[in-house]
């Protein structure tokens, strides 16, 4: 089970950075463990301006899970690979498109 | 008579590393001998900020006096500016620059070289796109470069040389690769040529010399004996980090083990040394030449750099603490009234654009910046009632001297850019992109120019003001908002007038919910 899920500001589209700030409200934290049964993933979701992860942030769309580097075709198969469902709408490649 | 200008910055120099300003101190004694002997003979500013942040924006705020992020992030010097070289050689005045500093070699960041008569660029620091071989460089190096490989949870994987991306950490692996001796290191480079140029330079009647030194920025890789300097650790050990991630040190791709903390603590102090050590061969040098009795010396650091305080490493997206934005500041003046006093006036680093222009004899106007002249020969005590600074797109942050206001922005509010340039806002390292949305228009105060102006993300550092007494409480421990309604109303008025008196883009207000 991850337990902080880092994404790059540069790297991900609206739909996508909305879709992870509302998973990342619901996920639980120390500073909120009210959190109910309902929330997607246990993980910590972190907004970063820059993970100084320049090329690879460049090449394409990625997180880091724990620590570790993940990239994919998009960021839906990299959250689904993590419990999260897709922003609707999100298209196939969106890093670099801000 | 006239006056040369040295002007030397220290990248990431924290003032709380250095002796001579010991209200919090360290867990080492760092020895900064050279640092300590030109503090002796120059005017210490006590209450020195930082503008804008990091790198290049700095930059812009030393060489073009300009307080660029309200309107724009790290970029290339625009076709309104006038860099100190361009107006000093324009009146006969040799210009010089020394540096390691890549960044002025990268996408995004061109201008502020070229105006030189002569530069010296010492390649391979950081990701310097220089050596292209060993393929595969040393294996225990590539591990120190990323995490090491007692990482909290071992999650850290070595850089992929055969990756061929931007920014890969083994292209730092692959410069150093043949570094055999303390001279093959960075500082020492720029520090020995900088001593030489003074040395064989004494012909010209007036000259301008600008020493841009990288270290003591990341990697903190050092040659010995500053390596084992401040540790009792095998400093190539592969388990311990020298390149540390930006961000919290409990959790995430930044996460530090106590004992990779307290080394990367120990490595960043021997940096210093090493530093200081090379630094002092340019004081060697003035001595020799005698030039102190007709150069002003100017020494200070763009900002400084978390090494474990409030929890974060690096220049992360935390919120503004006087660790990154509370700078040095010393400057030595042959006839300077207050030399080798405390200056505990309210300055910023835009005003050293003034000051240099005031000592060279320079007329041109300051645009943002306030020259320190009147301060350093004593007609004024006083200088500026606010400092500003921050990152462009982030937070928005103020002080007198005595109060840090930090104020949030609401990261729901894109941010503003304005450039002649479509540089990449967000990435700023990477190749350009064209800003489809963006419209054309004269949208900045300070030029008729017209300029680019498009919007892009914001991201924010907390959600709540956060106010500190920087005098009883340097060390920002206590967040007095919402307590010191007095003080928190009195800074954030003072915030706005700050803005006003730059006339901030409108939508500055807006995304800061300010009025």
């Amino acid at each position: 089970m991850a337990e902080t899920i880092e994404y790059c500001l540069r790297n991900v589209g609206g739909e996508t950075r909305e879709r992870l700030t509302a998973v990342g409200a619901d996920a639980p934290s120390d500073d909120d463990a009210a959190t109910g049964p309902d929330a997607e993933t246990d993980a910590e979701i972190v907004e970063r301006r820059c993970l100084q992860r320049c090329g690879d942030c460049y090449r394409g769309d990625f997180l880091v899970v724990d620590g570790t580097l993940e990239t994919a075709d998009s960021h839906a198969t990299l959250l689904a690979a993590h419990g999260v469902a897709p922003a609707d709408g999100v298209p196939e490649r969106e890093a670099s498109d801000r | 008579m006239t006056t040369n200008v040295l002007f030397v910055s220290i990248d990431s120099l924290s003032r709380h590393f250095l002796d001579v300003y010991p209200e919090i101190g360290v867990e080492f004694d760092v020895e900064t001998d050279n640092l300590d002997r030109f503090a002796e003979r120059a005017a210490v500013f006590d209450t020195h900020y930082a503008g804008s942040l990091p790198c290049m924006p700095a930059r812009r705020e030393w060489l073009t006096g300009t307080r660029e992020f309200l309107w724009r992030p790290w970029g290339p010097v625009e076709p309104f500016d006038h860099t100190l070289p361009e107006l000093a050689r324009n009146q006969g005045i040799l210009t010089q620059f020394v540096t390691d500093h890549y960044h002025y070699f990268q996408h995004g960041s061109h201008g502020y070289y070229e105006d030189f008569n002569g530069f010296e660029f010492v390649r391979g620091h950081e990701f310097d796109a220089w050596q292209t071989t060993p393929r595969y460089p040393d294996e225990a190096l590539l591990a120190q470069v990323t995490m090491g490989d007692d990482a909290p949870d071992a999650h850290q994987s070595a850089p992929d040389p055969d990756n061929l991306g931007f920014m890969n950490r083994a292209q730092y692996a692959r410069n150093v690769a043949d570094f055999a001796d303390e001279s093959d290191f960075f500082a020492p480079k720029v520090f020995d040529f900088t001593a030489e140029w003074v040395r064989d330079n004494d012909e010209w009647d007036q000259w301008f010399c600008y020493v841009d030194s990288f270290d003591v920025h990341e990697p903190f890789h050092l040659p010995e004996p500053y390596a084992s300097m401040y540790t009792d650790e095998d400093p190539r050990d592969p388990d311990l980090v020298n390149w540390p991630y930006y961000g919290r040190v409990d959790r995430g791709q930044s996460e530090l083990s106590d004992r990779q903390l307290e080394f990367v603590r120990s490595q960043f102090a021997g940096k210093i040394t090493m530093v200081d050590r090379w630094f002092g061969r340019v004081l060697d040098a003035l001595d020799e030449t005698g030039a102190w009795e007709d150069t002003m010396v100017a020494v200070t650091a763009d900002h400084g750099h978390f090494l474990g305080e409030h929890g974060w490493v690096g220049k992360p997206q935390a919120p503004m603490y006087d660790v990154l934005a509370h700078t040095p500041l010393f400057v030595h003046h042959p006839d300077a009234a207050r030399a080798g006093e405390r200056i505990d006036a309210l300055t910023s680093a835009v005003d050293l654009y003034g000051t240099i222009l005031d000592e060279l004899g320079v007329e041109a106007d300051h645009r943002h910046s306030r020259s320190l002249s009147p301060l350093l020969h004593g007609e004024r005590d006083d200088h500026r009632d606010w400092a500003l600074y921050g990152y462009w797109g982030s937070s928005v942050n103020v002080t007198n001297g005595e109060y840090t206001y930090l104020h949030p922005c609401d990261e729901s509010v894109d941010a503003e850019c304005y450039s002649t340039e479509m540089m990449n806002a967000l990435g700023w390292f990477q190749p350009r992109e064209p800003e489809y949305d963006a419209e054309a228009g004269q949208f900045l105060p300070y030029t008729e120019s017209p300029v680019w102006r498009w919007e892009t993300y914001a991201s924010g550092r907390h959600d709540d003001p956060m106010l500190f007494d920087v005098t009883d409480d340097p060390e920002q421990e206590d967040d007095l908002a919402g307590e010191d309604t007095e003080q928190e109303d009195r800074l954030r008025s003072l915030l706005v007038d700050a803005m006003e008196s730059l006339d901030a883009p409108a939508s500055q207000y807006e995304r800061l919910g300010l009025s």
